[in-house]
């Protein structure tokens, strides 16, 4: 299934789409009023872009410094080329252990390495411990969104979810209770826990420092109570110096959220007494997106999703219709890029409108970067013949004057008869009209008026 | 005397050319001399955005050639969304060097109506009577790719080109919007390959203006408002959906023929 | 032992190196607000659900503790500031983290704060494990009301200044307010997995 079919069974529920659509918006609102509130926020962004982009321009130097000071602290750094790797890596570790109980705190990157299945066919149980993602994993589906991955569900379905799989009583549906008991059983589940995986949000090369941003405590909890810490990052996640932080975190949660900064911003310097710190750094096609001039800069994302919160289409379609690890414009832009035959409608799941470049932290220029992978899908040959069709034919009747006045003169007979067989798609019909050619075009009134001059 | 030419994209010759008459007529209001080379086509903007490359660099060479420094100083369209792309995206369809030059420098001198007015013409406020509740729609290119207006989502937002005009109008109510840029869902092949997205982002467009009470909406770009037309009609909201060269050009002659 | 498949870093470095991007410059980072008033920093930690008080000294905090329901109701309470009546006074590394997971109140200190944001800057140097600040279902950190720089940018300014031999402190972070959620339909709860409350107490 494509983008379109899925948005079109997202949207025979409009008051769904509409209590989605307005949830979403709602976090749009508070990142505008908390910009708002930064005096120099659009300088903080070019700032922002630029340390990316630097550091993007000497990535492998970074790398290397970060490797070389993290393990002077006692981290061990791992590389891996590709997801396959990434999993066999996190599993080995885990298994040099004797580990079969994981804590995990939210990590796309786990997530685009679909880690945990992994794991689990090892036999080893993972429990993401972030609330939203807690509850996906229960109802075993994908997270929707990269912050709030359970947006997408109703606290009824939340309530009857815990009552199924966590013993809550039936009919709760208040958040307060609903949160209280998923506390208790994360709670032990904390305190049993052989082993804590992270992501990374941020990884100092100066220092060889992890920073990892929550709102929940989760990450902390997860690696502060087993002796083990794994944590998994992209290798675009490098920053040059501690100082860099200040601008990165101070355009965060601002652009997540709306709020000032998380509650947790904690900053790992290597391994607590008595227990192990790996880094596991991972490529899995980075190293070809840095490659491509026009998309590196989709490599600068720092998992804010802000783009998803002001994007029209995610907010009326939901993640789940992009059917890939991160949805929204910065989603279809590294998945696109990553495989454009398996995802070649998502390029085109955009009205270029241009909001989510606007509100991006780092000025990633999304809608440029989909209009080149635009441009793959056809080299591909994977967008729709029809639409092939239209733009030859569109090019060579535009080139040719007298054609095209033909064409409008036979338009103006035969488009009122077509257009009530193209709308033939029973939920489309009757939700709008076609619009009507002109009588007289405007090059035949011009001419008619500089005849009368 | 600055020689402008005027660009009629291909829909608003064919589907609205009253718009291209209300610019042409504004334009000569404001003391130019304007000319319609109708060797014109199509900006190649369709194509470019289907990622079809190859079918929409003819149709930029065209333009390009039609437009020839040679012949105009100036070029100006009532499309924010075909200027948009004449001037920020047209080198990416050049192969090599010299068409690279010459797209772009067709780029330079090709404005959208209101900045031109605003930024070339100078005009800071349309001598116009228009009494009524206005709604202005943005279209998305003209807004955040031209500065045609303040985008919602700096911080801060720069000033409103298109506001400020229509505002200068005598008795023009610019009505509140909730959601004061959202994009109305066009999107050219967007609106067909994500008919069932697109409708709905018309539909909540149409209601947010009936919300702040728009007698008329006015739009920078004819796509958008067709396409929220087209939405409207078959609810049977019969809501006026104008371009902003038609609302000024009535709003100036209103005031003339007292 | 690192567990890279034989030349999997040489791979990903060389892959990165093939695709040689233009230099270009690492922008300067300013330095910041030096200061910030304790206004602005109540507000802020307000905003996030906590609470700001002012006391005179440390010597203060006991007894207004007394009156502050999450400390009258603890029934263990565990502090690394000597002299709270009703606390233990834990003064040295504790190995096992769970030790701490029965804890309802931990009072500690803040190194610094921050007025844009509310957070407190802090480490694992004095508490008896990191694994307190989590576990305790309720919060206070103790701040000197001279150490509030106004940025984020002017906080890290100041964490570089203070370079820290290898090894020393491996976590270090900002708390800016109790454990929150609002992964439910949007609802923003306090007390997700962390504390439900946090107290700063602001002193001198």
């Amino acid at each position: 299934m494509s983008h379109p079919e899925r948005a079109r069974e997202f949207a025979r529920d409009p008051e769904r789409v509409a209590w989605h659509d307005g949830a979403v918006w709602s976090v749009r609102t508070r990142r505008d009023a908390a910009a708002a509130g930064v005096a120099d926020w659009e300088a903080l962004r070019e700032t922002a872009a630029r340390i990316r982009a630097h550091t993007l321009s000497r990535l492998p130097d970074y790398l290397e410094q970060l490797e070389d000071r993290a393990s002077l602290v006692g981290v061990t750094v791992h590389w891996a080329a590709d997801a396959a790797e990434h999993n066999e890596i996190v599993h080995g570790i885990l298994y040099d252990h004797g580990v079969t109980r994981v804590v995990k705190s939210k990590s796309m990157l786990t997530e685009e390495c679909e880690l945990n299945p992994h794991l689990e066919a090892h036999g080893i149980e993972v429990v993401d411990t972030d609330l939203g993602e807690r509850i996906v994993q229960l109802r075993g589906e994908p997270p929707s969104h990269i912050v709030m991955p359970a947006i997408h569900l109703r606290r009824e379905e939340v309530g009857e979810l815990f009552h199924q799989r966590l013993g809550a009583p039936a009919g709760l549906s208040a958040p307060e209770p609903l949160v209280e008991i998923a506390r208790e059983r994360l709670r032990a589940q904390f305190l049993e826990a052989q082993a804590g995986i992270t992501g990374v949000n941020f990884a100092v090369a100066e220092t060889g420092g992890l920073v990892v941003v929550t709102n929940e405590g989760n990450a902390d909890l997860g690696t502060a109570l087993p002796p083990l810490h794994i944590a998994c990052m992209g290798v675009e996640k490098v920053i040059p110096r501690t100082r860099d932080l200040g601008v990165f975190l101070r355009l965060l949660a601002r652009s997540a959220t709306g709020q000032p900064i998380s509650s947790y911003t904690s900053h790992f310097h290597g391994p607590r007494p008595g227990g192990a710190l790996h880094l596991v750094m991972v490529d899995n096609g980075r190293s070809r997106l840095l490659g491509r001039e026009s998309l590196r800069p989709s490599l600068a994302c720092i998992r804010c999703g802000a783009c998803l919160n002001t994007c029209p289409v995610y907010r009326r379609s939901g993640g789940h219709s992009y059917a890939t690890p991160v949805a929204g414009p910065i989603g279809s832009v590294l998945s696109a890029a990553r495989d454009i035959e398996a995802h070649a409608s998502l390029p085109s799941a955009c009205s270029l409108c241009g909001s989510c470049a606007a509100v991006c932290p780092v000025k990633i220029e999304l809608p440029g970067m989909l209009r080149t992978l635009r441009v793959d899908a056809v080299a591909a040959g994977a967008i729709e013949p029809g639409m092939r069709w239209a733009a030859r034919l569109g090019s060579q009747l535009l080139r040719r004057p007298r054609m095209l006045a033909l064409a409008v003169r036979l338009g103006r007979r035969w488009l009122p008869r077509l257009a009530s067989r193209w709308l033939a798609d029973d939920s489309i019909a009757g939700q709008r009209e076609l619009p009507e050619l002109a009588a007289r075009s405007f090059r035949e009134q011009w001419r008619a008026r500089d005849a009368e001059d | 005397m600055p020689r402008v030419a005027l660009f009629v994209p291909c829909y608003v010759d064919y589907l609205a050319p009253q718009v291209g008459l209300a610019t042409a007529e504004l334009l000569e209001a404001y003391g130019c001399e304007v000319d319609f080379p109708e060797a014109q086509a199509c900006c190649g903007q369709p194509m470019a955005n289907l990622g079809c490359h190859a079918d929409a660099r003819p149709l930029a060479l065209r333009f390009a050639k039609v437009f020839d420094a040679e012949r105009y100083d100036h070029v100006v369209a009532p499309s924010g969304s075909c200027v948009a792309m004449v001037r920020h995206h047209y080198g990416e369809l050049a192969r090599g060097a010299r068409e690279r030059e010459a797209l772009i420098e067709v780029g330079r001198r090709t404005r959208e109506l209101c900045e031109f007015l605003v930024d070339v013409l100078e005009v800071e406020a349309i001598d116009g009577r228009y009494p009524h509740r206005v709604g202005l729609h943005h279209g998305c290119h003209g807004l955040r790719e031209l500065g045609l207006g303040g985008p919602s989502e700096w911080a801060p937002s720069p000033p409103d080109k298109v506001g400020r005009l229509l505002e200068s109008i005598d008795g023009l109510e610019l009505i509140e919007l909730e959601r004061r840029d959202e994009c109305c869902g066009f999107g050219g092949s967007f609106a067909v390959s994500e008919e069932a997205v697109s409708l709905r982002m018309g539909r909540d467009r149409l209601a947010d203006h009936a919300r702040g009470g728009a007698e008329v909406i006015v739009s920078t770009d004819v796509s958008c408002s067709l396409h929220l037309a087209s939405v409207a009609r078959s609810a049977g909201n019969t809501t006026r959906l104008l371009h902003v060269a038609e609302l000024m050009n009535e709003a100036r002659k209103a005031l003339a023929t007292r | 032992m690192p567990r890279t498949r034989g030349g999997s870093r040489r791979r990903v470095l060389s892959a990165l190196r093939r695709s040689a991007p233009v230099p270009v410059p690492l922008p300067e980072v300013t330095a910041g607000e030096p200061t910030g008033g304790v206004d602005q920093l109540r507000h802020w930690l307000e905003v996030a659900g906590a609470q700001l008080e002012r006391l005179p000294d440390e010597r203060a905090l006991g007894p207004w503790l007394a009156d502050y329901p999450p400390f009258a109701s603890a029934r263990r309470i565990v502090s690394t500031l000597p002299g709270i009546p009703g606390a233990e006074h834990a003064t040295a590394a504790v190995g096992d983290p769970h030790a701490c997971a029965d804890v309802d109140l931990a009072i500690a200190r803040g190194e610094f704060a921050v007025a844009e944001n509310g957070a407190i800057w802090l480490s694992d140097a004095e508490v008896p494990h990191r694994s307190l600040y989590f576990l305790a279902q309720h919060l206070v950190l103790v701040v000197e009301a001279s150490e509030i720089v106004g940025d984020l940018h002017a906080a890290y300014a100041r964490i570089e200044r203070a370079p820290e031999p290898i090894g020393a402190r491996p976590w270090r972070g900002f708390i800016a307010g109790p454990s929150k959620t609002a992964d439910i339909e949007q609802a923003l709860v306090v007390g997700a997995h962390g504390p439900r409350s946090l107290l700063v107490a602001l002193v001198g």
